[in-house]
């Protein structure tokens, strides 16, 4: 069958077998591999991409529920080379380690700072409850969401005085 | 959260960091960039033109004969290319881990459900997936042992081939320690306490499964890319089963997610299947693992039974052990002698104790193959210890904190094997600091108040303290050697090669850093590249804490070389010392024009260890590590939940090379240890496990850890380690577990003695604490 | 591993734009609805149904709205759990539906997860399941030509199976609101506080008057084959003025009344003492 979806602001038009899931079409169709399987079973957020706007795993979509949808996949987070604010605060607080699931917390962490732009500690954790990580122990994950919420919080500032 | 605050211990030994600064400074890993981007490639990122996919017939009984092996079905679907068994395996059907017993795929015999027995090679990996399970393997089965206990009964079914039990009937290994007389000590004990405690498995669950790509290189050579710790175990596998000389096999590690020791000997079996692929099909061929497989068919923590006595005098001070223990290895020796030695290594804690008697098995079981996990034999070894010392507190009435410090190994006693500790020995500051954190008797007061008044709750607070031998100490000195290839480049940029790994501990920024401060240059000048075999000697493992301790002063013996040859061109220009590292691209372009070598190796080998089997005694570390933990919980008495509230770790690691990573560390293997504590199990039903994902095998989330946690070091510094450095990585686990663990035994006022502690478990003694009350 | 089977050849998937459209193509063989999807990839990855044709309805608006009506709280199948999280009326009139949501799965699964899907999946550990039976919701059910209205109780017939005949779906969870006064009490155990499958679970609604109960409603989960309403507890406080000694008869009527089994999570007796012993800790909470 064929679908028609933005993937990173970019239209992508595929033919696809019913039974493929979003994120195998990602990885495999689109050569998007910073979106990683983990688990296969909605367990680890490892495959976590925006639809939408909505953080979901892209293990449990299937390719052709997504016709006419947008997604957001870690690649799209930055713009050209310049790091966006998380994922500098993810670099700058220590919260990579092995890296493996990364890409799904800086995806996730978009989601809540887009919502809410100034979490606190219970919100952090509650947006990031989907997302595991067995290298970090969590602790910097959530010193790296209060950092990026800063630094989004001062580039706005910027730009509107800018304006 | 603080950041990691850094105390010197007042310690006797010199501070060796000359030091620009850029030893201890909290460096951002350079790693981290391509990280957050998405951009890091992981083994299943890769492709290669022509790649095949691989999938893995796996044995579905514990224990059987195979008396036909039908794959006829398998080629029915055009997409599928070739499949593989036994026979046709071109070198040795082994994969050598220490003994050579276990097979590539099985032979006539399959010991444990999950071994593989054939492959499949297809187009793409969904249709080698379909195809595996057309697969009819005619099984005989035969008797099976599961239980390791069982597995020691003289009428046990065999599990093992002969050759890997020589010590006994289904007995992999013993091992013992004999310190003085166990019996004097005894005597001599005004109070003995006995503990039974026992542990299940704990499974890695790195968040990157297994995999490797295998790649026919010209002349016949292969090469793998693959996720891994130890390039040069998988080098040797890959060559043993395709007949190769090693220098036809290049090894390279892909970023790698995770591994925690579960990356240290699996990959050979992982690299080998895939080996196997390219060489009869000559395509590349990659071999991933669903998370199913990972779980069910590859290494775990050994799950164990430890016996544990300990007398000791009025005062609290120990006169001695005698500690039993039978660990299950599953159905192969893969490390399981080596992980038997470690326990054995860390049967006294950090203690003073003047006669020792350990005894120590491992025995076969028909179940998965058992293998390392960060701290390698030691972790369900420090709960027995620690167990044993707060059994002695409460029948002595002597606090907990002070019962360790009275005991606490200090610079000139002896360890459990006779060795005297000369240096670095900052045990008794951990325990300090950690005391002061948490105000460790106001603290304990407020949770008595607090109890008081509390109905349906309580807290607890728990305290561990643990030592760990850094690097692989007196029963492999042979593998304790690491090399490092250096290049100066025409601009004047460092290119380094090492054969430890990156796995997400920060090694790489770790050596960065070191190279940095050795040569005197800002950290952007050097790049680390990718460690790949055929770059530099064989490095041995990347484990037992040693990466940036081995590589280090590898690294440190590469930059003298390159330094020299530096300051003699240096000179010959005229450039004076100090403006060396600004002027580098100039002496660069000078080793370029006049063809001077800018190349150097280095080459570090671990300082002179012993062990002598008989007795069990030697000097069987250079250096160690040490750490004290405490953790406080709450316990809901209705439902037997724990809420881990807070965390103090003060580690002593020697020098601190990069704070930030540091910290990571801990408190990571904080949550690790909190869950192996509480919550990570696998339930065993004969030889199935039940846990068969991430769905049921549970880690602990961010909801579950305390962010209200503080780490800290003391640097008892360690003058044969890079600028003083010891071992970290294994240590926060060891000792975080415990913590927890005992701060639930302290809030509940009774003993739990197996793990994890379940919510059932807790409530188990919840109850029977208000039956005997 | 060997439970894994290859995806059905030639699936096809079908977004269903209205309830007609759904009523033509359900009665197809081999027909499944599928809407988040959360659940049923799980079951299709792992070999346990092969369906052929994938209804999707979650673009059905008829199916997708949260509406108040004649003293009713009115869910769509096809609404997802975050949107009945963010959902005000629910914040209001139904607020042990949100504490147990809350504790559903992650934020990604409830961005997918619908409160039809939860149902349909019948699991005893159902997390929604609770709440609603403490509601006395009525799911509607609608087939060609007909519908019915059931309460949630007898929606559940097993692990697994639900009162759903062939060629019929799930339309509309429908609950009154609760009039005012009582007590609430919902406790999942888990083994971690996050992504739990519960090991059991309790809720409670209390009205209490005149010193005695006027109304009791208790329900619990991952104790039976399907999550079910305590009655014999219930009718046990009823009419009663709530002492020690009729707490602790309520905890052993409790733990009497529910037919947990053994599984990897914990043991049946275990079960069976939480239940008992929640019940307990709700009674004495309300005592204060």
């Amino acid at each position: 069958m064929q679908i028609r979806i933005i993937v990173n602001g970019r239209p992508v038009e595929r033919e696809i077998e019913a039974d493929m899931r979003l994120l195998d079409l990602l990885r495999d169709g689109l050569h998007l591999t910073g979106t990683k399987e983990g688990c296969g079973e909605g367990e680890c957020g490892a495959c976590t991409v925006l639809l939408d706007g909505q953080a979901v795993n892209s293990c449990l979509i299937l390719a052709a529920q997504v016709d006419g949808k947008e997604i957001l996949t870690v690649e799209g987070i930055s713009k050209g080379n310049t790091l966006h604010p998380i994922q500098q605060a993810f670099v700058e607080e220590g919260a990579v380690q092995c890296g493996f699931c990364t890409p799904g917390f800086i995806v996730s962490t978009y989601a809540l700072l887009k919502s809410n732009p100034a979490p606190s500690d219970q919100e952090i954790t509650s947006a990031l409850t989907g997302n595991l990580c067995r290298c970090t122990g969590y602790v910097k994950i959530v010193d790296a969401v209060h950092h990026a919420a800063k630094l989004m919080h001062q580039k706005e500032g910027r730009s509107r005085r800018a304006l | 959260m603080n950041e990691a605050e850094t105390k010197h211990s007042n310690t006797k030994s010199q501070d060796l960091s000359l030091n620009s600064g850029m030893i201890g400074a909290a460096v951002p890993r350079p790693d981290a960039i391509d990280k957050v981007r998405g951009e890091a490639r992981f083994v299943d990122d890769l492709v290669f033109s022509g790649m095949l996919h691989a999938a893995v017939i796996w044995s579905e009984f514990p224990h059987a004969k195979i008396r036909n092996i039908d794959l006829t079905a398998i080629m029915d679907d055009p997409r599928v290319v070739c499949t593989l068994t036994s026979e046709e395996v071109p070198g040795d059907n082994i994969v050598h881990v220490i003994y050579d017993d276990q097979p590539a795929l099985a032979a006539g015999i399959v010991r444990y459900i999950g071994e593989p027995i054939a492959l499949v090679a297809a187009e793409d990996r969904a249709s080698a997936r379909a195809a595996a399970t057309r697969a009819l393997i005619d099984y005989e089965e035969i008797p099976a042992v599961f239980d390791p206990e069982e597995a020691l009964r003289p009428d046990a079914p065999l599990v093992a081939v002969p050759a890997a039990v020589e010590k006994g009937p289904n007995l992999f290994n013993s091992m013992r320690i004999r310190k003085g007389d166990i019996e004097q000590g005894f005597a001599a004990a005004d109070v003995v306490v006995e503990g039974e405690y026992r542990f299940g498995y704990q499974e890695h669950a790195y968040l990157e499964t297994q995999g490797a790509i295998a790649v026919p290189e010209e002349h016949g050579a292969m090469a793998i890319y693959g996720t891994m710790q130890c390039p040069f175990y998988v080098r040797s596998a890959v060559a043993q089963v395709l007949g190769l000389p090693l220098s036809k096999v290049r090894v390279v590690q892909t970023a790698t997610g995770g591994a925690f020791g579960g990356k240290e000997d699996v990959p050979s079996l992982v690299s080998a299947l895939a080996a196997l692929l390219a060489w009869k099909t000559r395509r590349p061929v990659k071999l991933v693992y669903d998370r199913e497989e990972d779980i069910l068919t590859t290494s775990k923590r050994h799950p164990a039974v430890i016996r544990y006595r300990s007398g000791a005098k009025r005062d609290g001070r120990l006169t001695a052990i005698e500690v039993d223990f039978i660990y299950n290895a599953g159905a192969y020796q893969t490390l399981s002698s080596a992980v038997l030695w470690r326990a054995l290594m860390s049967a006294a804690g950090p203690y003073r104790i003047p006669h020792v008697k350990v005894d120590g098995r491992m025995a076969a079981t028909n179940t998965v193959p058992n293998g390392a996990f960060r701290g390698f034999g030691s972790p369900q070894m420090n709960f027995a210890h620690e167990s044993q010392m707060d059994l002695l507190s409460d029948r002595l009435q002597i606090d907990r904190l002070e019962i360790r410090l009275r005991n606490a190994l200090q610079i000139g006693d002896e360890t459990a094997t006779c060795q005297r500790l000369e240096e670095s020995v900052g045990l008794t500051e951990t325990l300090e600091q950690a005391g002061q954190t948490v105000d460790w008797e106001n603290r304990l007061r407020k949770i008595e108040a607090f109890n008081a008044d509390s109905h349906s709750r309580r807290r607890g607070l728990g305290i561990s303290t643990v030592t760990y031998g850094v690097g692989l100490g007196g029963k492999a000195p042979f593998l304790d050697k690491a090399g490092a290839y250096m290049k100066l480049e025409a601009d004047g940029s460092i290119t380094i090669a090492v054969g430890t790994v990156e796995m997400g501990q920060g090694l790489t920024t770790a050596l960065t850093q070191i190279a940095a401060e050795a040569l005197s240059l800002s950290p952007e000048r050097i790049h680390l590249a990718p460690v790949d075999s055929s770059r530099v000697p064989d490095s041995g493992p990347t484990v037992a804490s040693r990466g940036t301790l081995m590589s280090g002063l590898a690294i440190i013996a590469a930059a003298e070389k390159l330094q020299e040859r530096v300051s003699s061109a240096a000179r010959d220009l005229d450039i004076p010392k100090e403006e060396i590292p600004s002027r580098l691209p100039e002496i660069a372009r000078v080793f370029f024009m006049r063809n001077i070598d800018p190349a150097v190796e280095g080459w570090a080998s671990g300082e002179p260890v012993d062990w002598d089997p008989e007795s069990g005694l030697g000097n069987v570390y250079f250096v160690y590590s040490y750490a004290t933990h405490i953790a406080q919980v709450e316990v809901d008495l209705v439902t037997g939940e724990v809420n881990v509230e807070e965390f103090v770790a003060v580690h002593d690691s020697g020098k601190i090379v990069n704070r930030r990573l540091a910290a990571g560390q801990v408190e990571g293997g904080i949550a690790q240890g909190l869950g192996y504590a509480l919550m990570e199990e696998i339930p065993r039903q004969g030889g199935r496990l039940l846990t068969t994902g991430l769905t049921t095998y549970r880690i602990p989330t961010i909801c579950d850890i305390p962010l209200r946690s503080e780490v800290s070091f003391v640097e008892a510094i360690c003058s044969k380690g890079p600028f003083g450095a010891k071992g970290l990585g294994e240590v926060p686990l060891m000792a975080a577990h415990v913590a927890v663990s005992r701060a639930v035994v302290h809030a509940l006022g009774r003993p739990i003695t197996t793990y994890p502690f379940s919510p059932e478990r807790v409530k188990k003694a919840v109850t029977m604490q208000k039956n005997s009350e | 591993m060997s439970g894994e089977k290859e995806f059905v050849q030639h699936l096809q998937h079908l977004k269903i734009g209205s309830i007609e459209d759904l009523l033509q193509q359900i009665g197809e063989p081999g027909a499944r609805i599928i809407c988040g999807g959360t659940d049923l990839l799980v079951k299709m990855r792992s070999g346990a149904i092969s369906p052929e044709r994938l209804l999707d309805i979650s673009e059905i608006d008829a199916l997708r709205a949260i509406e108040e009506k004649d003293g009713r709280i009115e869910i769509g199948a096809a609404v997802t759990e975050s949107e009945i999280l963010a959902s005000e009326l629910v914040t209001v009139c139904l607020p042990l539906l949100r504490t147990a949501l809350v504790h559903l799965g992650s934020l990604q699964i409830r961005n997918r997860g619908t409160l039809g899907g939860n149902l349909v999946n019948a699991s005893p550990a159902a997390d929604s399941a609770v709440p609603l039976l403490l509601y006395n919701a009525e799911l509607i059910l609608q087939r060609a030509g007909s519908e019915r209205s059931i309460p949630v109780e007898e929606f559940f017939r097993g692990p697994g199976q639900t009162a759903l005949a062939s060629g019929e779906f799930l339309r509309t969870v429908s609950i009154p609101i609760p009039r005012e006064g009582f007590d609430p009490f919902f406790h999942k155990v888990g083994r971690r506080r996050a992504l739990a499958i519960a090991i059991a679970s309790l809720g409670a609604l209390l009205w209490v008057e005149g010193g005695v109960v006027a109304e009791a409603r208790l329900a619990a989960g991952s104790v039976a084959p399907t999550a079910i309403r305590l009655s014999r507890t219930e009718n046990l406080l009823t009419g009663e003025k709530i002492t020690p000694e009729l707490i602790a008869q309520a905890r052993e009527l409790a733990a009497q009344e529910v037919s947990p089994i053994t599984d990897i999570r914990a043991s049946a007796g275990y079960r069976r003492e939480v239940i008992g012993d929640l019940v307990e800790r709700f009674l004495n909470e309300v005592v204060g």
